[in-house]
């Protein structure tokens, strides 16, 4: 099987399973929801604080729900022995890797990308910003995701997996959190948001081509 | 003013020396235990081999 | 003379605990001078008085933090690309002390800062990436004890380290930026505009001492871990008759 073959292979296998478990995306979107509205309940509804710290309210709260989602990622196939027979399959497996994490992006993400404007009105964000909200959003979700991967391989199967993928993945989404929101709020600021975007965009690009392959290795480590 | 300045060194250093101390203690301890646990399953084993030693099985399997 | 010989178990164990004493006295040597130094001659700072001589211990046990970890990453590659059993016992020898030295910056920082800026914790950037750093070795010592495969536990814990040692500049960096732009003018703990050459020398010496600590730390824990992991074999159990 070809590269791209097996990408649209595991791509189109992790979105039929995704729609028979359509409750996880709802499951998604309601953490992204309630995580953002724990801030305005715990400091109060003042426009300015919540316009204040809106920005990365969001980014916090979209960067912790792709988190928790990511577990599934491999745990699932692991579970039924599907994994195994991917790593011994003569299939590319980082191309196998590949269609999941798209699939996971397109089944995680983009619904939370398509609720951050809901939220940014929530928080009273100026118009200008919203662009920048998404746009940051979009470029940083995917690596966010391929960071995740690599860290729920490397736990894969283990008692403790999902609390210890958290421990794993935080420290290294520092960067992205800090480019991501930091573009919003020099946006806000009035200055260009253009050299946050840039790194983004740079990480994104290093994610997309470094992601599957590493995640591919960790997965052979902890399955062979 | 300059007294309560003195104390934050003393903690600082005070701490350093403590979380140093600690470190070697369990360096010391972990030692010990891998020594025992070393003495222990040789033990163990020796144990097993003179029962079975008529076994041929069990002595193709020891070390 | 194969430098690989050393690679294996049997040979590093005595070498290691023949190694290890000139480490040790080096390393109290080290201190005894850099203290030396660092309280006896180096002179009372204008602004900070005597308070500022905790840099003796937070920045070499800041620099030890961020060093040891580029060593456990040039292990981790060892490890990964050939294989190698040792390597990978010096990872994990290395990480504890690394996470200790971590904890001594954080804390000798924050100690550092009341007195001389008001506050416990300012988020600067260097202490904050420190912080990451901590976690990232938490991280790495959380994973390879929760898996029992120690093959696994071991390629696992190296790839987490190079993903770390690629992403730890980045952190840094960014880091750094998002403090500059939120701080402003800099609340940096290493703001000294000029540090006396004695203070130099201070902690150029402690520095060296804490390397050897580090050393020494890492060679008597490799041996234990060595002692755990071939303890079936005949060389081990003939050691303690």
């Amino acid at each position: 099987m070809t590269e791209l073959g097996a990408i649209a292979w595991a791509l189109r296998r992790d979105l039929t399973l995704a729609m028979r478990r359509r409750g996880d995306i709802l499951n998604v979107l309601g953490f992204f929801v309630l995580a953002c509205s724990m801030f305005p309940l715990a400091i109060g509804p003042q426009r300015e604080w919540l316009q204040r710290i809106g920005p990365g309210v969001i980014w916090v709260a979209a960067l912790l729900s792709v988190m928790l989602a990511l577990p599934r990622l491999f745990e699932h196939d692991h579970a039924d022995g599907t994994l195994d027979a991917m790593v011994a399959s003569g299939r590319p497996l980082w191309a196998l890797v590949a269609g999941k994490l798209i699939a996971a992006w397109l089944v995680t993400a983009l619904p939370l990308l398509a609720l951050t404007p809901a939220l940014a009105l929530a928080f009273n964000l100026p118009t200008s910003t919203l662009p920048v909200l998404v746009g940051s959003l979009l470029l940083g979700t995917p690596v966010l995701i391929g960071i995740g991967a690599i860290t729920g391989a490397l736990a894969l199967g283990l008692k403790s997996g999902p609390v210890l993928m958290t421990l794993l993945c935080l420290p290294l989404y520092v960067p992205v959190l800090v480019f991501g929101a930091g573009a919003v709020e020099a946006q806000a600021a009035g200055l260009s948001p253009l050299a946050h975007l840039a790194l983004l965009g740079a990480g994104m690009l290093a994610v997309l081509l470094l992601a599957p392959l590493v995640a591919a290795l960790a997965l052979r480590i902890s399955v062979e | 003013m300059l007294e309560s300045h003195l104390s934050y060194l003393a903690v600082a250093y005070g701490f350093t020396a403590l979380a140093i101390a600690i470190e070697c203690v369990v360096l010391l301890r972990t030692r010990r235990q891998s020594i025992e646990q070393v003495r222990r399953e040789r033990d163990l084993d020796l144990d097993d081999h003179h029962e079975s030693i008529v076994d041929p099985r069990n002595e193709a399997a020891t070390p | 003379m194969n430098p690989f010989r050393f690679a294996a178990p049997p040979v590093f164990y005595p070498l290691a605990g023949r190694l290890l004493p000139w480490f040790t006295a080096a390393a109290v040597l080290l201190a005894v001078a850099g203290l030396y130094v660092g309280f006896g001659i180096a002179p009372t700072d204008f602004q900070q008085g005597e308070v500022y001589r905790i840099i003796f211990i937070h920045v070499p046990s800041a620099w030890m933090a961020m060093f040891i970890y580029l060593v456990m990453a040039g292990y981790a590659v060892l490890t990964l690309v050939w294989r190698s059993k040792l390597s990978a016992m010096m990872c994990r020898a290395l990480a504890p002390t690394g996470a200790i030295m971590a904890v001594i910056a954080l804390l000798t920082g924050a100690i550092w800062g009341k007195p001389t800026w008001g506050a416990w914790w300012v988020w600067d950037a260097r202490l904050t990436s420190t912080l990451i750093l901590l976690f990232l070795y938490l991280g790495y010592m959380a994973l390879v004890a929760a898996i029992d495969d120690t093959t696994r536990a071991d390629r696992a814990g190296a790839l987490l380290l190079l993903v770390g040692v690629v992403n730890v500049p980045i952190i840094y960096f960014s880091v750094r930026w998002w403090n500059t732009l939120h701080q402003g003018a800099s609340v940096s703990l290493t703001a000294s505009p000029k540090m006396a050459s004695t203070m130099l020398t201070g902690m150029l010496l402690m520095s060296l001492a804490a390397w050897m600590y580090a050393i020494a730390a890492a060679l008597h824990r490799v041996r234990s871990i060595i002692l755990q992991r071939e303890r079936h074999t005949r060389w081990v159990r003939q050691l303690f008759a």
